[in-house]
């Protein structure tokens, strides 16, 4: 997961990260590394600020076919997603 | 007299200082080059050390590097039957990163050991030039040793000869042959007149060749001669020249003749018993020779075999000396080695007519009319030439080694072997020539030229290929390149660009993705593709996980879509390649 590293994680963030999901879903984020990083750079340019709690918090989302990924935020008006994101990041969940 | 034979016989030690000094600078001459020998020696010794630690250091470092290939081994075979891919792979990034810093590390101290090797290459032509030096001083040095031993033996008999008899310096021919005949005739040593003796010193350096010289020298000692004898003794003239005719016919022979037939050696003698027996030219003389009949009788045997020992010994002088001029000649063989071979033979010519005038009674009589200023300026003049024949002789290297030089051949073989003991292995051209690999395969074995060239025409291939579609070559890893260019087979390269093509991947995606140009084939990522293509996957997403499709078995991947039945088509690329990779660890493979 060194690949975690290099989109700015800690080594404790990716600590919590490792406890807070069961083997399945740590081991899908070791092998899809490509497609994460993919989402999240995509996310991250959205200029999210809390953009490392949504991805601890709300990692399935980033398994996510990056096309389908896109299209779920390209609904939405791009600052006002930013916005809701950053007021609460449980509404990702609910995009 | 006193004074004058004092004056000449410090010239003479003057002399014999000069040898002496000669014979000391050749001796420093030697200790500093062996001095500089020494040196270059024990820098070799520290550049031997320095590639003994350089070839250690490799040896680690190999090591450690089949040790990491081996943790290499072991984690693929540990977890590739997990399926902990990416356990994997960040294994083999790390070990792979290790493996090629003790790779480069390999590379930087067999440079090192070139760049010494080189260093000990230029130690060793040192050496050499070094040594054929010190083989010519050495050789210089014996030489010069002989000619001080010999002069100062000889000089000293002339001065202390002179000290003693002062006052009857005039006798001394007369009184040494009557003391010869009497009392030491069987000593053959002592047979030849000491004057002549003393000549012969000089001589035996105009004896040096038989060119022109010597004869026009021999021509000026008869002249000398033949002017220094006094007019009342006009009656012996003609067996003074008879003498000196015979004893330099003698002298020529010894020299054209190397080995004396029987003959010849019973002659000799009787030719030199001759000339004193004219020397004594002294009726009362011969009467007592005759007295002495029987004793001439009881030891001609004895004198026979003396004499001929002692011409033997005469004739190994000259045929040295001669020797000696033929290596000269050989080794200077032009114009300007035979006119400072000339100019020696003039200077000799002078030390003759010097040595002439020194023991020519008559002369010093009409020199001592002289003043005493110009006696000092005469001597002081012949005391500089005598300098400078010995200056010449060195310089013009007449004092050539008596002994057989070695040959530059020898003198490489003791470089070489002195080298194969510091080095412990032969040092060859060719390995100083010889370049190290610096490029290494993907495991770290060294490739040789042949793999190169191939290696670089198998790379010229690929990027062509990748260049046909739109690829740069460069922009993979060094070792993913390296990993190409070992799997490369071209049919099966242009299948999967081709199929990739066909389902309008993206081709940039190989960029992450090259290890399926060996780890499936073209029909495997065909079938795939189609599957994921079929259940909805878009080619995007397909491209993203590329590189994850060789982890993934067709019939797993059949298995998964169907179990999740209509709903497939909303199940995301990740999570199919999920179920398929847990079926086949939970052995579904077939």
């Amino acid at each position: 997961m060194e690949y975690l590293f290099d989109l700015g994680f800690s080594l404790e963030e990716i600590n919590n990260l490792k406890s807070k999901y069961d083997q399945k879903n740590i081991e899908k984020l070791e092998f899809f590394s490509r497609l994460v990083s993919t989402n999240y750079n995509y996310l991250k340019s959205y200029g999210i600020k809390n953009i490392k709690v949504c991805f601890i918090n709300h990692l399935k989302m980033f398994f996510i076919n990056p096309d389908k990924f896109r299209s779920i935020f390209n609904k939405y008006d791009k600052n006002d997603l930013v916005r809701c994101i950053e007021k609460n990041d449980q509404v990702l969940e609910k995009l | 007299m006193d004074s004058m034979i004092k004056e000449i016989n410090e010239n003479l030690m003057a002399i014999i200082d000069t040898i002496k000094e000669n014979r000391d600078n050749s001796i420093s001459t030697l200790d500093n080059i062996q001095n500089q020998m020494d040196k270059k020696v024990e820098e070799a010794k520290k550049y031997k050390v320095q590639v003994d630690s350089a070839k250690e250091k490799i040896n680690m470092l190999e090591q450690e590097n089949k040790s990491l290939e081996l943790s290499l081994k072991e984690l693929q075979d540990k977890y590739s039957k997990m399926n902990l891919v990416s356990i994997i792979e960040a294994g083999n990034r790390e070990i792979k990163s290790k493996i090629n810093d003790n790779l480069i590390n390999i590379n930087k101290e067999k440079e090192h050991i070139a760049e010494l090797t080189n260093r000990a290459r230029t130690i060793k032509d040192l050496l050499i030039n070094l040594k054929k030096d010190k083989t010519i001083k050495e050789e210089r040095l014996e030489n010069t040793k002989i000619i001080y031993e010999y002069y100062s033996e000889r000089i000293n008999e002339v001065i202390d000869y002179a000290f003693n008899h002062s006052n009857n310096l005039s006798d001394y021919k007369v009184s040494f042959k009557v003391n010869e005949v009497n009392n030491e005739f069987d000593d053959t040593s002592l047979i030849q007149s000491n004057d002549l003796e003393n000549t012969m010193v000089f001589d035996e350096i105009a004896n040096i060749d038989e060119n022109k010289n010597f004869k026009d020298e021999m021509s000026f000692i008869d002249e000398q001669i033949d002017n220094n004898i006094s007019s009342d003794k006009k009656q012996d003239e003609d067996k003074y020249n008879e003498i000196i005719d015979r004893s330099l016919d003698s002298s020529l022979d010894k020299e054209n003749n190397t080995e004396f037939e029987t003959e010849e050696e019973v002659q000799e003698p009787l030719d030199t018993t001759q000339v004193f027996d004219s020397v004594l030219g002294d009726l009362s003389l011969e009467e007592n020779i005759k007295k002495e009949d029987n004793v001439l009788d009881s030891d001609v045997d004895n004198l026979d075999v003396d004499k001929d020992t002692n011409l033997s010994n005469d004739t190994t002088d000259v045929d040295n000396l001669i020797e000696d001029t033929d290596k000269v000649i050989d080794l200077n063989n032009d114009n300007e080695s035979n006119d400072n071979l000339n100019v020696v033979l003039d200077k000799t010519s002078e030390v003759n007519t010097i040595n002439t005038d020194i023991f020519d009674d008559n002369k010093i009589e009409d020199k001592d009319k002289e003043p005493e200023e110009l006696i000092d300026e005469e001597n002081k003049n012949r005391i500089e030439k005598i300098n400078n024949l010995f200056s010449t002789l060195n310089d013009n290297k007449v004092d050539v080694p008596l002994t057989v030089k070695p040959s530059v051949s020898d003198v490489e073989t003791k470089i070489d072997n002195a080298y194969k003991d510091i080095f412990g292995m032969p040092l060859e051209e060719n390995d100083l020539n010889k370049k190290e690999p610096t490029l290494t395969d993907i495991f770290g074995n060294p490739i040789s030229s042949d793999e190169l060239s191939n290696e670089v025409k198998i790379g010229k291939k690929i990027e062509d290929l990748f260049n046909e579609n739109g690829l740069e070559f460069n922009k993979f890893r060094e070792d993913e390149k390296n990993y190409l260019k070992q799997i490369y087979d071209e049919e099966k390269f242009n299948n999967i660009i081709n199929s990739l093509k066909r389902n309008k991947i993206n081709l940039d995606n190989l960029y992450y993705a090259f290890n399926i140009f060996g780890e499936m084939t073209a029909n495997e990522l065909e079938n795939l593709i189609s599957k994921l293509l079929n259940v909805g996957q878009s080619v995007e997403a397909i491209g993203i996980v590329l590189e994850k499709l060789p982890k993934v078995k067709k019939y797993n991947l059949d298995e998964a879509i169907m179990s999740y039945g209509d709903y497939v088509k909303d199940m995301d690329i990740s999570e199919l390649i999920m179920k398929a990779k847990e079926l086949y660890n939970n052995g579904g493979n077939r």
